[in-house]
């Protein structure tokens, strides 16, 4: 028996960030399920390519930078599944290995690892690649092509040239073009669910995000609904946003951080068409986080003593 | 969080097995430590004054055994560096000094005599804070609340649940004292509502008093701390102390030893605490006589049985805010709520992930992370250890604000 002293506290919430990782990986589940349903086996592949480069590159970065081996913290692998969720199931499986090395190497440990790293690793990769093969990135197959990919370009309905009218009821519960990942809003949001329920998910962000879409479609004269469930909407709000890292610290700053994301992407809906419109929001509001954190300080430490009755000071 | 009470808040209190020498702390209270009056060689009886108290803040001490004065010497403290202590072998005849029973109704006597009697029995916060009684029952500016605190939200702890339930008319003698001494408009008292029992109870004693309430209130650590039972009970805001806001806080167990030194003249020399912890077979409530080395109640800790047990943290008060003890020499004072044995685990801080667990949990609104690499707000931090509690990258938040604190008051103190 040997006696130990620490500092109070002497027990520990069990979840740590690897628990943490875990359950967002478990959340992506069903949606993955759904994309691999919907886009057949190049899905699967894009998906499995996606994280095993992921945890390569992770491993290179660590041995190159003589660290302990971070995989299994499972930030890695989240990035890596998330990232095959915003691409296209028919993209070349070499693209996707240079979209998760500029994801993990550059964005993620150049700016210092998980923790530092400013820009949401997974939907900077994205972007890049987006930029850099614009054509391979806007070439959707068309859903429930199973095992038999047809590259028609069947746009997103938000695409210029769509003529496709799509009901809200398939949006819900899946089978329109686009991304492996934004197909079934249904299967996101079980996941959301889930993620609520185990406290990782913080209803801040996506709620001001989603409600600030709402009004201003409604207010600009467009059906909302097709707003909240189209173009990876969904995906964006609950694990793209919410991502701890690259989203303010404080409460007020994350409701401050999801209300500008709502104004800049339907600004981005209404007066341009440029496909993927929500990722570059996304990854432009990421470079604003400092200053909202600034933000989000003063604020709590001023509008919270105005909830309660402020004792007289001497 | 599981708050591990069942394990002992529906067992009785039992009384806890007497040691052959007992250590008594000069410093059992916030302020100065006591002087003792005693030499060695002295003989002792139960309930005699060892230790009287110096300067404006401070408390007497009584020995809690009769016996021998065997030496004044420093010895183990529960705050980690040793401390002046009295050490008295028990002759375990309990001779008592002779008591004074009071049999006046209160409401009659002198609010000087009840703070005179308070003052000698050296009866200070039982709750853990140790502040004199008799100091907060002289408050500088009029009382509107006196606020009961009855919430108990450490983990595993339940000594203040048996307290409610066993010596309930303690408890209300002493809460009259305080409404005679401090004249306040409203009386609350705060119950967490997973003691069912005890709500009944001083429910039902309530009924014979005025302004007196008995409040549940949810089991949410930290429910019972000084300034989040305030805000619960009252909406008001306080930054350190409960007198800002015209409120006295007095802990159930406090009350209980204000109303045995009324009514028989008993000084403070016996407290009830919870044994506990996963590493123990069997978890107790004991009513303890102070200065009884952790030892005497350990005997699975003893060297002939310990052998089969692993790395052990020994802490007195709860998991949240206990100090880990580095000897089972070290005696249980006034202060002491609890002995948890629980197992050692090394947590291995990672990175900041900025997931902002530590700001939605902090109960005072303090920003833990900026409070720990900034400093804005750190002196508000009244360190719960929520924030450690729920650091999924096992920062050690507390202890990095404690650090920061110290700068701070080194700074003032030096410009």
């Amino acid at each position: 028996m040997r006696l130990f002293i620490a500092a109070s506290p002497h027990s520990r919430n069990p979840q740590d960030v690897s628990s943490i990782m875990l359950n967002v990986i478990l959340a992506l589940v069903p949606t993955s399920l759904l994309g691999v349903f919907f886009f057949g086996i190049p899905a699967l592949s894009v998906i499995i390519t996606s994280i095993l480069s992921a945890l390569a590159f992770e491993v290179g970065v660590n041995t190159l930078r003589h660290q302990k081996l971070t995989i299994f913290d499972g930030s890695a692998a989240l990035t890596g599944l998330l990232l095959a969720l915003t691409l296209p199931p028919v993209i070349p499986l070499w693209m996707v290995v240079l979209g998760n090395g500029f994801s993990i190497v550059i964005v993620k440990h150049l700016f210092g690892g998980l923790g530092h790293n400013l820009f949401n690793p997974a939907l900077s990769g994205r972007l890049f690649l987006s930029v850099t093969y614009p054509v391979a990135m806007s070439s959707w197959s068309k859903p429930s092509a199973l095992l038999d990919p047809i590259y028609i370009s069947s746009a997103t309905p938000f695409a210029k040239e769509s003529t496709l009218i799509v009901s809200h009821w398939q949006l819900f519960w899946g089978g329109v073009g686009g991304s492996i990942g934004e197909t079934s809003a249904f299967a996101i949001l079980l996941g959301a669910i889930w993620l609520f329920k185990k406290g990782i998910l913080d209803w801040k962000i996506p709620g001001s995000f989603l409600s600030t879409v709402f009004l201003l479609a409604l207010l600009g004269g467009q059906d909302p609904v097709l707003h909240l469930l189209a173009g990876g909407t969904l995906l964006g709000a609950f694990f793209m946003m919410t991502d701890y890292v690259t989203s303010p610290l404080t409460k007020m700053g994350r409701l401050l951080y999801g209300f500008l994301l709502g104004v800049l992407v339907m600004s981005v809906r209404f007066f341009s068409q440029m496909p993927g419109g929500l990722a570059f929001c996304i990854v432009l509001m990421n470079g604003m986080v400092p200053l909202l954190d600034k933000a989000g300080i003063t604020l709590h430490l001023h509008v919270y003593p105005l909830i309660f009755k402020e004792i007289q000071e001497k | 969080m599981n708050n591990h009470k069942k394990i002992t808040g529906l067992l009785p209190t039992r009384e806890a097995p007497a040691p052959h020498e007992l250590i008594f702390p000069l410093l059992q209270h916030t302020g100065r430590p006591a002087q003792p009056i005693v030499n060695v060689g002295d003989l002792v009886k139960v309930g005699q004054r060892i230790a009287e108290a110096t300067g404006s803040i401070s408390a007497n001490i009584h020995s809690s055994v009769s016996g021998l004065v065997t030496a004044i010497e420093p010895a183990p403290y529960s705050s980690g560096v040793d401390m002046m202590s009295i050490r008295i072998e028990n002759d375990h005849k309990y001779f008592k000094v002779p008591m004074a029973t009071h049999t006046r109704p209160i409401k009659e006597t002198p609010k000087e005599f009840l703070l005179k009697r308070i003052e000698e029995a050296g009866i200070v916060g039982l709750g853990g804070e140790m502040i004199p009684t008799h100091i907060k029952l002289r408050p500088p500016k009029p009382i509107t609340e006196l606020v009961i605190n009855g919430a108990e939200c450490e983990p595993y702890l339940s000594a203040d649940h048996r307290v409610m339930v066993e010596m309930t008319k303690a408890v209300f003698i002493g809460i009259e004292v305080a409404m005679c001494i401090l004249e306040p408009q409203t009386v609350m008292i705060g119950i967490e509502d997973h003691m069912i029992d005890a709500m009944i109870t001083m429910r039902n004693y309530a009924l014979k008093y005025k302004n007196v309430k008995v409040i549940h209130l949810p089991t949410l650590y930290p429910q019972g701390a000084e300034r989040v039972l305030v805000r619960e009970l009252t909406q008001k805001r306080i930054r350190q102390l409960p007198i800002e806001a015209n409120v006295v806080v007095l802990n159930v167990s406090t009350c209980a030893a204000i109303g045995q030194a009324i009514l028989n003249g008993m000084p403070l020399i016996s407290r009830v605490i919870t044994l506990s912890g996963s590493q123990l077979e069997k978890s107790y409530n004991y009513r303890v006589r102070l200065g009884t080395p952790i030892k005497t109640l350990l005997p699975e800790l003893s060297p002939d049985r310990a052998h089969k047990l692993g790395d052990l943290r020994v802490l007195m008060g709860g998991p949240m805010m206990g100090i880990a003890q580095y000897s089972l020499e070290v005696p249980i004072i006034k202060g002491t709520t609890g002995v948890l044995v629980l197992e050692h685990t090394n947590y291995e801080p990672q990175k900041c992930i900025r997931c902002g667990r530590c700001i939605d949990h902090c109960p005072v609104f303090v920003m833990p992370i900026i409070a720990a690499e900034q400093g804005i707000q750190a002196s508000e931090c009244m360190e719960c250890g929520l924030c450690s509690y729920h650091c999924p990258s096992r920062i050690p938040l507390v202890e990095k604000i404690r650090l920061k604190k110290i700068e701070q008051q080194m700074c003032t103190i030096n410009p």
